[in-house]
């Protein structure tokens, strides 16, 4: 009997102490936050006095204090360092909702806002920018926030063994030497600090926008004894991550959640004087993926959704008796595109990246306008993305305002345009397919990531619309990294189907690395030393005359003339743009959704839950 | 080892201790350890290098990032280098019991691997406790009624543990807990109110959550366990001994639970062992599956983030759960079959 005892108790113990291991993780109850508070007491316990300097924010309704926002996020932050956060999942928690910045970009109306700094001036030669802080501002643990923040964290910024992609954006071309050259920073007073340019930059005060500065009380010391790559970590305790946005962090449970509470000295008020934020706490529930994100905003578990297109229908079906509202944002900031290999280099082993026989394809201007004239755009949004979309002719998305054009070459769908302008190009058919003239048959291959169903889908209707032409294409499905590799690398494909996100705030400026012929990302062929073609170096100069004013209607003159050359060269094919769609729960307040990132909750300091 | 004094001390924990024979068996089975161990790291750090680009290469997907950004954090992940002077690195600093810290997380690697090994092996755990409580008695009322409607339900529902595949029976489940709205749709516990909630209502969240995962792993291993047990005891039942107690008198119950069963359970022991060794990777799957914080999603992320140091831990942990539970196997069933000598 002994033995079956034994036996059975081993698992008995396991149990029940795993039990207890298990349940007894989690915090003790506080007295302030979490549902127990009634929701709409007065004044929940802010600290000190309300900033002399704070920031009225006027738009939306005047709120009620208490509650929760719950939303799913695919995906554990990596760090809780705002310097070094180099991905979406850390990004979204900590640039907004826990560290802010000098400046911001209204995620709505599209236009600068001040944030920390209540102004900055330029100087008319715009190499000096003086920025002035909000007075009386301070960091959640009392501290006062001034210039010596700034001062300090563009030191960390500037150390090599930080490594951080915000210091990129400084960089001013390089010097004798080809050091890169930056900005000189300059202390004025507690309040005042200034930056000195080697060159203009008309985007200048929003690369500033993307300092997320750090408390030099805090992390001065760490930072002096080499360590501050790992300071502020996900397991760091909480108390430690002083903040300066709406709310500090209170938890992280990798896998589980991330749990935000109040700053209970933020400097922002609404339009009566009352000080934000209204909610008491921000619940971030951390899921494997999107499909997961669904189901948990479909039972009821969360406030807000940034919805996939698969999500829309089975949303939308139910809206009416729900509880929530879907909102459609308009055509999203994402851009899908189609390139053609125009690498005219020799590889490091000898041959050619490109053989010459496709070169001479792909090199041609009218077979790419003939390739987009035959792809079938509206076929791809009815089928790819269930009829949510459109197709898309310009660099940015038309969801960018400030920088749309319609003055553009566009390519609808057209076939027989399609064979007029290979037949002129010297490409003949003969029995259904198509042969240039030495007599070779059109054939290559066309990657993306294979872990992207829509873009593998795009990829299938465009394979249909060439085999139309007479030309056979190949889908060759890819990892991510191996597709990044060809493109930036070894440059061993023929053709790529891929998107860009967008940059806040979405501005030509932004778009350096993709258009200049220089620029890592000119997928076409990236990192030239010198423009291979006589159209490139018109892009260059034009890019590079826009990013020279100021005057924002030259800079749209400009930047029509850059568009109407990208899309008469069509090296990279614009496909489509997705519709963009949100949801929100009833009773938040304030819920204004936007295309660009954090979709759901930019104006998180404003929202607030609707009394019952 | 116990071969000192001949004091009634000595004598007594001599006894305690096993034979000289099972020090030499668990001694050799330790020793082969380190050599799998290798074994094992080399052929992991070789199918990670293998796999296109590595961990900043993701980073790529930003085009803001530039290249000298990337390279900068190549050589602070140590990234740089070939394969043998990497794995050599990285041996050098496992011997010393240095596993590195994770790239994606900047933290020590068993620090994240024990954060999550308690869930695990609470779900595990669980349905370690379920599966053998059911399949047991299961499997022996199935043997005694046998051919009665009891076994051919009993058999039934093993047939159907059995064939309906793990990951397409949780999505069923999945489904059942979105469309009835009863069980909670994956996680551990209810994330937004756990904060108010008192001891006893947390027990009862996470049982809740528990609920599906655990049937979706139990069912499978209550077929498999409750099957065997009821080979075994029929084939106990037609032996002589049972004859015997039968003859003398004894009632069903007596004869059934105090003979037969014991010697009937004998070979599942062995079966109980391995099931220990699955306890932290059997349930990869329906974690992922019910997004279920623990091992597999960790591990999961880490092989697509590759993220080398943690893939490399888990691997090994794992590889050492599963040569322990062997070992645990083993000498339960020497220490319960004393037909079976072990280190003979």
């Amino acid at each position: 009997m002994l033995k079956l005892l034994g036996f059975l108790g081993l698992g008995l113990l396991a149990g029940l102490g795993l039990w207890a291991c298990s349940c007894g993780g989690g915090d003790a109850p506080t007295g302030k936050a979490g549902v127990a508070t009634p929701i709409g007491i007065p004044k929940p316990g802010f600290e000190d006095e309300v900033p002399k300097g704070a920031l009225k924010v006027e738009d939306g309704e005047i709120g009620r204090y208490g509650g929760a926002l719950v939303y799913a996020q695919p995906g554990d932050p990596k760090t809780l360092n705002p310097v070094i956060a180099n991905d979406s999942a850390s990004n979204d928690i900590l640039h907004g909702p826990v560290f802010a910045s000098c400046l911001g970009f209204h995620r709505v109306k599209q236009v600068d806002e001040m944030q920390l700094c209540e102004k900055y001036e330029k100087s008319p030669e715009g190499l000096t920018y003086t920025f002035t802080l909000r007075e009386g501002l301070t960091w959640s643990d009392g501290a006062p926030l001034t210039a010596d923040d700034f001062e300090f964290t563009w030191a960390v910024m500037q150390d090599p063994a930080v490594p951080n992609s915000a210091k990129d954006l400084f960089k001013q071309g390089v010097d004798e030497a080809g050091v890169p050259r930056f900005p000189r920073f300059e202390k004025v007073d507690a309040r005042t600090f200034r930056f000195q340019l080697v060159q203009r930059d008309v985007l200048f005060h929003q690369n500033v926008g993307s300092i997320y500065v750090v408390p030099k009380h805090k992390w001065e010391a760490v930072w002096k004894a080499g360590q501050f790559a790992q300071a502020m970590k996900v397991n760091t305790p909480p108390a430690e991550i002083v903040s300066s946005g709406p709310f500090r962090v209170k938890e992280v449970k990798s896998d589980e959640r991330v749990v935000l509470e109040r700053n209970t000295r933020f400097w922002k008020i609404d339009a009566q004087g009352n000080r934000l934020p209204y909610l008491d706490r921000v619940v971030i529930l951390i899921v494997p993926d999107f499909n997961a994100s669904f189901l948990k905003f479909r039972e009821g578990e969360t406030d807000v959704l940034e919805v996939r297109p698969e999500h829309v229908d089975p949303l939308e079906r139910k809206a009416a008796a729900g509880d929530y509202v879907v909102v459609d944002l308009g055509p999203s900031f994402n851009t899908n595109w189609f390139i053609f290999n125009l690498d005219q280099r020799m590889s490091k082993e000898g041959p050619p990246y490109v053989s010459p026989m496709k070169q001479k394809w792909f090199q041609n201007k009218n077979f790419r306008k003939a390739v987009s004239h035959a792809l079938d755009r509206e076929g791809i949004v009815k089928t790819v993305m269930a009829g949510r979309g459109q197709p898309l002719w310009t660099f940015h998305s038309p969801a960018v305002k400030a920088w749309h054009t319609e003055k553009v070459v566009k390519y609808p769908y057209d076939l027989d345009k399609s064979r007029a302008l290979l037949t002129e190009a010297g490409f003949a058919f003969k029995e259904g397919k198509l042969f240039d003239a030495e007599g070779n048959h059109v054939e290559f291959s066309m990657s993306t990531n294979a872990e992207n169903a829509t873009r593998i889908g795009m990829l299938n209707v465009i394979k249909d619309d060439l085999a139309k032409l007479g030309i056979t294409a190949h889908i060759r499905p890819v990892p991510f990294n191996d597709l990044i590799t060809s493109m930036r690398s070894t440059r061993d494909f023929d053709a790529i189907l891929l998107g860009w996100g967008t940059a806040v705030p979405p501005d030509p400026a932004q778009s350096k690395n993709v258009i200049l012929s220089s620029g890592d990302n000119h997928a076409w062929f990236p990192q030239q030393t010198a423009p291979a073609t006589e159209w490139e170096k018109q892009m260059d100069a034009l890019l590079y005359a826009n990013v020279g004013t100021d005057d924002m209607a030259e800079r749209k003159r400009i930047w029509e003339e850059l568009q109407y050359i990208f899309s008469d060269e069509q090296p990279q094919i614009q496909l489509v743009v997705q519709t963009f769609y949100a949801a929100g729960r009833k009773k938040l307040g304030n819920f204004n959704p936007s295309g660009l990132r954090p979709t759901t909750h930019w104006n998180v300091e404003s929202l607030f839950k609707k009394g019952q | 080892m116990g071969t000192s004094g001949t004091s009634p001390l000595g004598a007594r924990l001599r006894g305690l201790l096993p034979s000289r024979a099972f020090g030499l068996f668990i001694a050799r089975r330790l020793l082969a350890v380190p050599p799998l161990l290798v074994a094992v790291s080399f052929i992991t750090f070789a199918l990670l290098h293998a796999a296109p680009g590595d961990y900043v290469t993701r980073l790529a997907e930003d085009p803001n990032i530039s290249e000298e950004v990337l390279d900068q954090l190549r050589r602070a992940y140590g990234l740089d280098g070939g394969f043998f002077e990497r794995y050599g690195r990285w041996l050098l600093h496992a011997v010393q019991g240095d596993f590195g810290y994770s790239f994606s997380k900047e933290i020590g690697v068993f620090t994240l691997i024990g954060e999550r090994m308690g869930n695990t092996l609470l779900l595990s755990g669980t349905t370690l406790f379920v599966a053998w409580g059911l399949a047991l008695p299961l499997g022996v009322v199935a043997a005694v009624r046998q051919g009665t409607w009891v076994d051919r339900l009993v058999s039934f529902i093993s047939f159907l543990g059995l064939s309906v595949p793990r990951v397409f029976f949780a999505l069923l489940m999945l489904m059942f807990a979105v469309t009835t709205d009863w069980f909670p749709s994956g996680g551990i516990r209810d994330q937004v109110n756990w904060d108010t909630f008192t001891p006893w209502q947390r027990f009862v969240d996470v049982a809740h959550h528990l609920v599906l995962p655990v049937v979706v792993l139990a069912t499978t291993e209550v077929a498999h366990y409750m099957r065997q047990m009821r080979a075994e005891m029929l084939e106990t039942l037609g032996k002589d001994f049972v004859r015997t107690a039968r003859a003398k008198g004894l009632n069903t119950h007596q004869v059934v639970w105090k003979h037969a069963f014991w010697n009937a359970v004998n070979p599942l022991v062995t079966l109980f062992g391995y099931s220990i060794s699955s306890l932290f990777t059997g349930s990869f799957l329906v974690e992922i599956v019910f997004s279920w914080p623990g091992m597999a999603r960790l591990t999961v992320d880490a092989v697509f983030a590759q993220d080398e140091p943690l893939v490399m831990a888990s691997v090994m942990m794992a590889t050492l759960m599963l040569v322990f539970g062997n070992l645990i196997a083993d000498l339960l069933l020497g220490r319960i079959d004393p037909r079976i000598g072990v280190g003979k």
